[in-house]
């Protein structure tokens, strides 16, 4: 008796149809399920192949960086060898702490702007919110270093066209802060307006059943709720601007000597890589993996704990 | 095959020390390395009664020269503080020093009217005579390559011309006959020819094209300039002396001009270096020597009159150059920044150790740079002499203020 | 405000504004939101203008021709930027190459093929590759992959291939294709995150209700994941190519720089972005403006992929309306 056949009763299409495409299916079944075998393993390979760089990257640093990091790296200033003291490298402590003055001054200006842009953003559906959002969509993905030169014909040398007159600063830790910090906002505004987003209605809704204004309930409701969000918002950004290079190429200017004085030419990290790279002196350029793998592990330490201290701070509230 | 660092220690510290040697013989430069009896400048270029900071940017080609200085300048100075020199190519330090953003440019090339011209930043009108070119360093530019076919340690002998060509794209590959016939001993691959040059304004490429265009005016037709040399079949543009050091160390099959102290700090591209053939037709390869040889075959020497490539002398070579820093000849700055500024230069651009220190030539001694000669360090002072501050005052003074 | 104590006075006020619940007291909050907000939109508008406004002397100097000229002199005043565009084009397009097969192929691993414990691991270690500083890819790219490639990977692709087009040039260590790679490393974890986040949201449903109907793994995957994922994953490729065109620093350390037709993959080229990097500073008046004009082509070319991107979002959006 086979199954669903009535006896005596017109044959069913249907019936037919579904056991020819059971008996494609067994026959192909071999075929179909070792195609199938095969491109997931193809996938699984996809996945090995793009890590590959990762450890490869990782594996230079740490073998070639490694052994710069001592006391003097980071205390001493840069000195440079000569032919009777091929070795004489000092350290770049110049660079950190002009990397530390710069991104501290950008992230100074850049927070508040960007997180109070992102509250605006989550508050409000305006078409000015909606041409704010295309535009710090447009900043983010523009290439940095058209930054670089904002900050260079603004901040640098100076404007004097169309009868508006900015005295240039010169090269200065400071123009590289403004082209970093603009870099920073648009980051933290879209990460900052998804955190604020997040927060569910009914907990807005609370505070405005109990009577506060909109102010009131987002800087006590709504922004303590968001908060681990939006520290990673602040804490990608940072990690980001740490690296980057580009907006700084022409504008920090160099500086072999420590340098608090944001007014003045600074050196940065990722600067002094680009530089030292092709630096005339062997023992630069080796040293170059040592203050890679620094800036490396600064960024990863931003990044990876910006993860896990919004998810220390999510299961702390529970 | 890299050498052990113990022998490229002692390889360099021989070269540096028989150049010194050598340089006695050099007529011209006798008076160089000895002591002034009392340079009453080069004692007060050591004193400064107030602060100040100065920063400097411009030409690859004195950036050893320039940082190795400026280490010892402030280490010794008290008050000083030389806020780095960016090492960007003499087109960047001149613009960056006519838009006001360092204290001093470090060129190759002396100022000239066309280039303000050129660079001129928007409502400015500089002239030259506003501006005091400084000699502060004698070097050479070296030809080096990298070619894995060749025996190591061999040389291989260039003239003008084949370099001309070359650079114009017309020879493509090592073995071709030109370059056979300059060499007939030496069996060259058959190879492409990978043509490294600067990517950005250089006064190197300057000195490098000058010299192209005295010793080879029927193959290389253009005037010298700084620009960047259009390379036709193919090529690395470079950033720097360093980036085409760089390039030319990692890439098979390669030849560069780069500023000899760089070959002596980068040993392993000492393998490959061209010999060139001279005015008097010998092939010379660079050394201390030959570009002191170079320059003393022109004591003469000016902001406008400068070249010194292509010199007679059997054992002089022909790409040699001054480089130079140019300031404003009315201080822009306040006088303290002015006074530093003229001191530091001073000091950079004379030799004479003074209270057991030395001076900057000293410094550019083991850099690898030939110290200047007597002539060009009185000119560097003279010149000096003429810059100053807001009362009209000079401000190269002999004590500390 | 109120003094006596909140509880006893009868006539304590019901908010804690004494005027009562009113919108037009929530002034200052709106005011210091549109404030901030505008005077950023200002800064981005003044930004994007003075890119633009930059650029005016270049086209009046060079019209059109320097979109399609073949020659960039500065010494002569001749602003060509064909064979730039061709070079950022030319990268770019070696990085998707690689990148979108493998970024994909990467997220569908972690979704669907990996064990569900390991899934944050390896999504993390994927995301990792973004945190590095492109300078860092740069240095790698110079000081690692260029002998690497120079000495082992272009004479092996140029003897498989018998020295014919595209790799009939000397290997020179710098070139197009090490750019490209080092591209496709960098614009990996942007395409292999965001696939996965697109191919993750496809609901658990319709994947096992296919498996149930008897498909293979990969024929649930091709037929039902990746054509939901669709729209996800062509917004992953959008801003992994915009990525791509504007990455500055790593690219300008390790492709050589040189303005000139790219003849095969391992001749050296320039992109736009590090030309400008390159011969910004010094650069005469006249080259400053054309450089800007490269930054205006290179935001134009920006703009042409995320429409296309969004052009091919709505299609596959109303293919699947459809659906």
């Amino acid at each position: 008796m086979k199954a669903g056949v009535i006896e005596g009763a017109p044959p069913d299409p249907m019936i037919e149809r579904r056991e020819l495409v059971q008996r494609v299916a067994r026959q192909t079944l071999a075929r179909r399920v070792r195609i199938s075998r095969g491109i997931v393993a193809l996938c699984g390979l996809a996945l090995v192949l793009g890590l590959i760089p990762l450890f490869a990257i990782l594996y230079s640093l740490i073998s070639k960086g490694f052994r710069w990091l001592s006391v003097d790296f980071f205390t001493q200033t840069p000195q440079f060898p000569s032919l009777v003291d091929p070795n004489a490298i000092g350290g770049i402590s110049n660079a950190i702490i002009g990397s530390l003055v710069i991104d501290g001054i950008a992230a100074l200006f850049a927070i508040p702007i960007g997180l109070v842009a992102g509250l605006f953003l989550a508050e409000s559906n305006s078409r000015f919110a909606g041409l704010l959002r295309k535009t710090a969509e447009i900043m983010t993905g523009l290439p940095s270093i058209l930054l670089g030169i904002f900050a260079y014909q603004i901040l640098v040398i100076g404007f004097n066209e169309w009868g508006i007159k900015l005295p240039g600063i010169g090269f200065s830790a400071v123009a590289g802060s403004f082209a970093i910090g603009i870099l920073m906002i648009p980051i933290i505004m879209k990460a900052a307006e998804s955190a604020l987003r997040r927060v569910p209605a009914p907990v807005r809704e609370a505070g405005l059943a109990l009577g506060a204004r909109r102010g009131v309930i987002a800087r006590k409701v709504v922004i303590p709720t968001a908060l681990p969000g939006l520290i990673t918002a602040v804490l990608l950004a940072l990690s980001r601007a740490v690296g980057e290079t580009a907006p700084i190429l022409w504008v920090i200017g160099a500086s072999t000597v420590v340098n608090w004085n944001p007014k003045k030419q600074m050196a940065s990290m990722p600067l002094q890589i680009f530089q030292s790279a092709t630096s005339p002196y062997v023992s630069l350029r080796d040293e170059t993996w040592g203050i890679a793998l620094f800036l490396v592990f600064v960024v990863l330490v931003l990044n990876l704990g910006s993860r896990l201290f919004a998810g220390w701070l999510q299961r702390e509230r529970r | 095959m890299k050498m052990k660092r113990t022998v490229r220690l002692v390889l360099t510290t021989a070269v540096v020390v028989t150049s010194a040697l050598s340089l006695a013989a050099v007529p011209g430069l006798a008076g160089a390395s000895a002591a002034k009896a009392t340079d009453h400048y080069l004692a007060a270029d050591t004193r400064l009664n107030f602060s100040a900071t100065i920063s400097g940017a411009g030409s690859t080609f004195a950036a050893p020269l320039e940082n190795a200085a400026q280490a010892l300048y402030q280490a010794r100075t008290a008050n000083a503080t030389l806020n780095g020199y960016q090492a960007v190519g003499s087109g960047t330090g001149e613009t960056d020093l006519l838009k006001g953003l360092v204290d001093w440019g470090g060129s190759d090339v002396p100022l000239a009217q066309s280039d303000i011209n050129k660079d001129e930043p928007s409502g400015s009108h500089f002239t030259v005579g506003q501006f005091l070119q400084i000699p502060i360093g004698l070097g050479g530019v070296a030809i080096p390559y990298n070619v894995p076919g060749l025996k190591a340690g061999t040389t291989l002998t260039m003239t003008a011309s084949l370099l001309g060509w070359i650079y114009e794209g017309k020879i493509t590959r090592w073995n071709s006959s030109k370059i056979k016939a300059l060499n007939p001993k030496i069996k060259l691959p058959n190879a492409k020819i990978v043509v490294v040059a600067r990517g950005d304004s250089s006064g190197t490429t300057y000195i490098f094209t000058n010299f192209l265009h005295v010793a080879a005016p029927n193959v290389w037709k253009t005037s010298p300039s700084k620009t960047a040399l259009t390379l036709p079949n193919g090529g690395i543009a470079g950033a720097g002396n360093a980036g085409v050091a760089a390039d030319v160390q990692n890439t098979k099959n390669s030849i560069g001009y780069v500023e000899y102290s760089y070959l002596l700090l980068n040993p392993s591209l000492l393998r490959g270096v061209a010999a060139i053939i001279n005015k008097s037709r010998k092939a010379v390869l660079p050394s201390i020597a030959g570009i002191a040889l170079a320059a003393a075959a022109r004591p003469k020497v000016s902001s406008t009159a400068f070249s010194i490539v292509y010199e007679p002398g059997l054992k002089s070579y022909p790409i040699a150059g001054y480089t130079w820093a140019i300031i404003f000849k009315s201080n822009r700055t306040n006088d303290h920044e002015g006074t530093l500024l003229v001191k530091y230069l001073d000091w950079l651009s004379h030799s004479g150790a003074v209270n057991g220190t030395v001076a900057g030539q000293e410094v550019a001694a083991l850099q690898g740079y030939v110290p200047l000669p007597a002539k060009i360090q009185v000119l560097a002072r003279t010149t000096l002499l003429k810059c100053h501050g807001s009362h009209d005052q000079t401000l190269l003074t002999t004590n500390g203020s | 405000m109120a003094t006596t104590p909140l509880l006893d006075n009868p006539n304590r006020p019901l908010t804690e504004n004494p005027k009562g619940f009113s919108v037009k007291s929530d002034s200052a909050h709106w005011a210091v939101l549109y404030g901030v907000s505008g005077l950023f939109a200002l800064i981005c508008v003044v930004f994007l203008i003075s890119i633009v406004v930059s650029s005016i002397p270049a086209w009046r100097h060079s019209g059109l021709s320097l979109i399609y000229g073949r020659v960039w002199n500065q010494g002569a005043n001749t602003f060509g930027a064909l064979p730039i565009i061709v070079g950022t084009l030319a990268t770019t397009a070696i990085a998707l190459f690689f990148a979108i097969p493998i970024g994909v192929g990467s997220a569908l691993a972690i979704v669907h093929v990996l064990p569900h414990r390991l899934r944050i691991l390896f999504s993390s270690l994927v995301e990792l590759l973004a945190a590095v500083p492109s300078v860092v890819y740069g240095l790698w790219g110079l000081l690692v992959l260029a002998p690497w490639f120079e000495s082992t990977v272009e004479p092996g692709l140029a003897s498989i291939t018998g020295h014919k087009f595209p790799f009939q040039s000397p290997p020179e260590g710098v070139s197009l294709l090490l750019a490209g790679c080092v591209l496709f490393i960098m614009i990996l974890p942007i395409i292999a995150a965001l696939s996965r986040d697109a191919i993750a949201v496809v609901p658990r449903e319709q994947f096992e209700g296919a498996l149930s109907l008897g498909a293979t793994k990969w024929q649930v995957l091709r037929k039902v994941v990746l054509p939901g994922a669709r729209i996800g994953i062509v917004g992953a490729v959008t801003l992994g190519t915009a990525r791509a065109l504007g990455e500055t620093v790593a690219v300008a350390m390790v492709i050589g720089l040189n303005p000139l037709f790219p003849r095969s993959l391992f001749s050296t080229a320039a992109t736009l972005a590090s030309t400008i990097a390159l011969q910004f500073q010094d650069a005469s008046p006249l080259q400053v403006a054309s450089l800007g004009a490269l930054a205006v082509i290179l935001m134009a070319l920006t703009a042409i992929v995320n429409w296309f991107g969004r052009r091919l979002v709505a299609a596959s959006a109303y293919s699947a309306g459809v659906l």
